[in-house]
């Protein structure tokens, strides 16, 4: 896990995927190696582990899945679904969700650092310790969430509603916020400012 | 390598277990706590914590240790010679040394307190209080507040970007994200001469 393999390509810097020693740019079968990455994804009951980066992922449904400790950093998500998905200690940072369902999502330890979403819901999710920094997020909905301890710092928000969270120790530092609503939620016990 | 994760509610920080693919000898960083939770997450992976890893030696982060030797014949390394009345080997800034399988590089990091460490295992950086997302860690003065910076821009902030950041507090991140879009981070390295 997370051993980041380099591409075997002379002077490559992308990060071989798994089941393969080079990245998808370098790999025979590009196409091939993600369809089963993702396939084993949607199929397992619970995957650990898998590194899949740079690739454009579309319209794929990833309902109930389990993603723990995989690296899926740097790709993009169009029209895909997570809803009831469990994501623990993964990364998705640098990548883009393209009106994407994360509906009653349950994320721990997630990173989503330095990704654009837009278009994107995650109502009734529980997204603890949930990182995304300098995100850029625009017309999404977080409702009925629980973000406890999750980190949106240096983030630009732009038609976000935070209805009915729960913002205990979440951290909006340098943040940019425009038409963002944090209507029933407990701001207060936000981190707006430092001292 | 896989690395699992514990929230301590009571300090309100991480500790991280980190064993082979099945079972085994297993590193435990910072065990600000010993409950249940974590004993279970022992035992269920097949896992006998035979070291642990100090980042410093706050309470948050060490509070655990007896209750852990009382189970476990566990060794521990930290940059002191004792910790909560237990004898450690003491690991020196940029040494190299082996647990098992896992290798493993100590880097000095002071500021949040003298004693910091940060540990390098494969692609992945534990922090400790040193450096958080989005933040580095709290310090009692401008000078230490100073020197904390200046060790994060000599000691971390070189290294390869695709590094993962596990902190003592909040969640992971990754090195490419701190340096684009922590605060503190832009801010020091805006002011920082290189020497």
């Amino acid at each position: 896990m997370f051993s980041f393999t380099p591409c075997s390509a002379t002077g490559c810097t992308n990060l071989a995927v798994t089941g393969s020693q080079y990245c998808l740019v370098h790999a025979q079968t590009p196409e091939a190696i993600a369809s089963d990455i993702l396939d084993r994804i949607t199929s397992d009951l619970s995957v650990h582990s898998l590194t899949l980066t740079n690739t454009e992922i579309r319209g794929r449904d990833f309902s109930g899945s389990r993603i723990i400790s995989c690296n899926l950093a740097r790709n993009i998500f169009i029209d895909c679904t997570f809803s009831e998905a469990s994501i623990h200690l993964s990364f998705f940072d640098f990548s883009k969700f393209i009106n994407c369902s994360f509906g009653e999502l349950n994320s721990r330890y997630a990173v989503f650092a330095g990704s654009e979403l837009t278009g994107c819901t995650f109502e009734g999710s529980d997204m603890l310790h949930t990182n995304f920094l300098g995100a850029s997020i625009r017309t999404a909905s977080f409702n009925d969430s629980d973000l406890y301890f999750s980190i949106f710092t240096h983030s630009y928000l732009e038609s976000v509603s935070f209805r009915d969270c729960n913002l205990k120790k979440v951290d909006f530092h340098s943040s940019e916020r425009k038409d963002v609503s944090f209507k029933y939620s407990n701001y207060e016990e936000a981190i707006f400012t430092r001292e | 390598m896989k690395i699992f994760f514990h929230y301590s509610v009571v300090g309100f920080s991480n500790s991280y277990l980190i064993g082979g693919e099945n079972g085994g000898d297993a590193v435990l960083v910072d065990p600000g706590i010993m409950d249940i939770e974590l004993l279970n997450m022992v035992e269920e992976n097949g896992y006998y914590i035979k070291y642990i890893l100090l980042t410093h030696r706050h309470a948050a982060h060490t509070d655990g240790i007896r209750t852990i030797r009382k189970i476990y014949d566990a060794e521990v390394y930290a940059n002191n010679m004792s910790v909560t009345d237990v004898s450690v080997h003491s690991v020196a800034d940029g040494e190299h040394f082996t647990l098992g399988n896992l290798e493993i590089t100590a880097l000095q990091v002071p500021g949040h307190s003298t004693d910091s460490l940060v540990y390098r295992i494969g692609s992945c950086l534990f922090t400790g209080d040193a450096l958080f997302c989005g933040r580095i860690g709290p310090t009692t003065s401008v000078l230490s507040r100073s020197l904390l910076m200046r060790s994060i821009l000599e000691k971390l902030i070189g290294l390869d970007e695709n590094c993962l950041i596990f902190p003592g507090h909040g969640p992971p991140s990754t090195l490419k994200a701190e340096k684009f879009f922590n605060p503190d981070l832009l801010l020091a390295m805006q002011h920082h001469e290189p020497q």
